[in-house]
């Protein structure tokens, strides 16, 4: 299917409108649900699962697919300017894991310009870097965008502007954020799929803390971390509102995330256009259960949805790819997170 | 004395100057003390523009606050860690005598906050943190780099606070590696002990000369001389130029680090105020902090 098969007319409804319903019909037919249960369960979010072995996968092709089935259009995107925020919370030489592969900060930046997109920049404000240019250099991400063309923004340092908190959660008070950010039309949270030693895990909302300005908010961001990291992290998405959200999982990292964990050869890519769903749907990957993650169950109903009936999984399942991620029992955030077999 | 490529690169600096004397962050930005700061210092260390470098000074002496500090933004005054910048920035001219007073003032009744470790603490983190340092946000933490700024700040005053600098050595060397090096400022995460990076590195090995014995920091100034820390980027080139000046350790290759990392811009596009001064600095200096604070030694 392509981005203008998501939008033909099937007897008067749309593909999506019409998949929406049959699922709704389905759950109706399993549980015997009333009419107004069956507005409540139909979907809310689509999440694309796509399998991919290793970096040398058409990575782009797996991007440009998985917005397809997104419904995202050309015109949606057309001389839209998109700020790609890769996880780069602090590159280790040999300890790639750590980071989004430049390949796919390369991908998702030819899949948007494939779109139609005016400009494609990368802005990252990494956690534990002053020095943003080092953290490109080690990351392997200076050689891709150099050979690409695209610009880079260090998104602790620049300019900033502040914006009333739409979350409401921590005691943060208004944010202040990147005005490179907030120059951007579209903001795509592109994250890794990791286990986390403060959060559980870190996903496409975590991701954002990187976008948090270290001038404003110190480094390693501790203002976030008095404030309570969950509660920030609701705070940031409500008032950032990324449009896409889409997770590296081809290599991710279990235990001691989201730097000195291991390896996790998961294989996956996980997009949409939610980023509480893409994460739910990530978790359900990675074997953890996310109504168990706080921070997720808090986004539940507000800022999205983590509910599998109210997800509808384009591409392959969940439980097709899952491959469960080592959780720690002396990390309390952690602890007692596995979903169900 | 700065060179044909060095004045590029401080044209460039020049070009960012407002007429008011403060400094854009970035090219086509607004100003901010972090940049107006640096800047001044870069400048002052290189003989050059001194008209600016005194209309940087008076911009500084403007935006601190009463109590002394010198925030980020004027909305956002618990982000004070532009005061000791300011404060360096300042220094060399005895006119901003009073400015320094109150700055160094600030700065030591603010310390980052510091309690005695729990035991549930002690099986999650592995610093000391009753120790007290300087923070990057008024009523967080102390980290590595704002603890090492006031340290060279209040260092270089007529009267420096002995206690409050050995205290934040102290901390300095309780948050050293074991394999040597720093990174911001934690040791040890659950079981795992973290990595050092260049930048912090020579933040505190610049902090420490003459409040450390050489012995104890010597795997540090190993790693930062070492190949993993040459890397030519701006603050990793230019901290390991400080950080290794302070020991009478730099030499032509770090100014030559600095100059590529400088070169580099053709590759990232122009660096923002405070990382393009700060590298122009150490470039210009040869590593040799002091002389951003008109000192020779």
């Amino acid at each position: 299917m392509n981005a203008s098969d998501a939008e033909k007319p099937a007897r008067g409804l749309t593909r999506r409108q019409a998949v929406k319903l049959a699922a709704a019909v389905g759950l109706a037919a399993a549980g015997g649900l009333t009419a107004t249960s069956l507005w409540r369960e139909q979907p809310e979010a689509e999440v694309f699962i796509a399998k991919a072995a290793g970096y040398d996968a058409d990575l782009a092709g797996v991007v440009r697919r998985g917005l397809a089935e997104l419904g995202v259009t050309p015109a949606e995107i057309a001389g839209k300017q998109v700020l790609v925020k890769p996880n780069l919370v602090e590159p280790h030489a040999g300890a790639g894991h750590i980071n989004v592969h430049p390949r796919m900060v390369r991908a998702v930046a030819e899949a948007f310009l494939a779109l139609g997109a005016g400009a494609v920049v990368v802005g990252e404000g990494a956690g534990h870097r002053r020095d943003a240019y080092l953290v490109l250099e080690e990351s392997g991400l200076a050689e891709v965008l150099a050979e690409d063309r695209l610009a880079f923004y260090d998104l602790n340092n620049g300019p900033v502007a502040r914006r009333p908190n739409a979350g409401g959660w921590s005691k943060l008070g208004d944010l202040w954020l990147p005005g490179r950010l907030l120059a951007a039309d579209i903001v795509v949270s592109l994250a890794k799929m990791k286990t986390h030693h403060w959060a559980g895990v870190t996903l496409a909302m975590k991701n954002l803390f990187g976008v948090m300005p270290g001038v404003v908010y110190g480094w390693p961001k501790n203002v976030l971390h008095f404030a309570g990291i969950e509660p920030s992290i609701l705070d940031i998405n409500a008032t950032v509102r990324p449009q896409f959200a889409i997770i590296d999982g081809i290599v991710g990292m279990d235990g001691d995330g989201p730097i000195m964990g291991d390896p996790v050869a998961s294989g996956v890519v996980v997009l949409g256009r939610s980023a509480v769903a893409v994460d739910a749907t990530a978790c359900r990957v990675m074997g953890i259960d996310p109504a168990k993650v706080g921070y997720l169950q808090t986004a539940d109903g507000r800022l999205g949805t983590i509910r599998a009936a109210r997800i509808e999984q384009r591409g392959e399942s969940p439980a097709a790819v899952r491959r469960d991620f080592a959780l720690l029992d002396y990390v309390p955030a952690q602890r007692d997170l596995r979903l169900a077999p | 004395m700065t060179g044909t490529v060095l004045q590029t690169h401080y044209d460039a600096l020049i070009s960012r100057a407002a007429p008011d004397g403060s400094f854009a962050v970035a090219e086509g930005a607004g100003s901010r003390p972090d940049a107006t700061a640096w800047a001044a210092m870069a400048l002052f260390a290189a003989n050059q523009a001194p008209e600016l470098v005194a209309a940087a000074r008076a911009v500084l002496a403007a935006a601190q606050s009463p109590d002394g500090r010198v925030a980020l933004l004027p909305e956002r005054p618990e982000a004070a860690w532009p005061t000791a910048l300011a404060l360096l920035a300042w220094l060399p001219d005895p006119a901003r005598a009073e400015n320094v007073s109150r700055a160094a003032a600030w700065l030591m009744a603010h310390p980052g906050s510091h309690w005695p470790k729990n035991a549930e603490e002690q099986a999650v983190i592995g610093h000391d943190t009753s120790l007290r340092g300087w923070n990057w946000i008024d009523g967080t933490h102390s980290w590595v780099e704002p603890t090492a700024l006031a340290m060279l700040a209040l260092g270089a005053l007529a009267a420096p606070p002995a206690e409050a600098l050995a205290e934040a050595a102290r901390l300095l060397m309780n948050r050293q590696l074991p394999d040597g090096g720093w990174n911001y400022g934690n040791t040890r995460v659950f079981k795992n002990t973290l990595l050092p990076v260049p930048e912090s590195t020579g933040h505190a090995l610049a902090a420490l000369a003459g409040r450390a014995v050489i012995g104890d920091v010597a795997p540090s100034l190993a790693y930062l001389q070492g190949p993993r820390c040459a890397v030519a980027t701006p603050l990793a080139a230019a901290w390991r130029a400080f950080g290794l000046g302070a020991w009478g350790l730099a030499g032509q290759d770090e100014e030559a680090l600095c100059r590529a990392a400088l070169e580099r811009q053709s590759r990232y596009g122009p660096y923002d105020t405070p990382q393009l001064a700060q590298c122009l600095a150490a470039a210009a200096s040869r590593g040799r902090f002091a002389a951003l604070l008109g000192g020779h030694s």
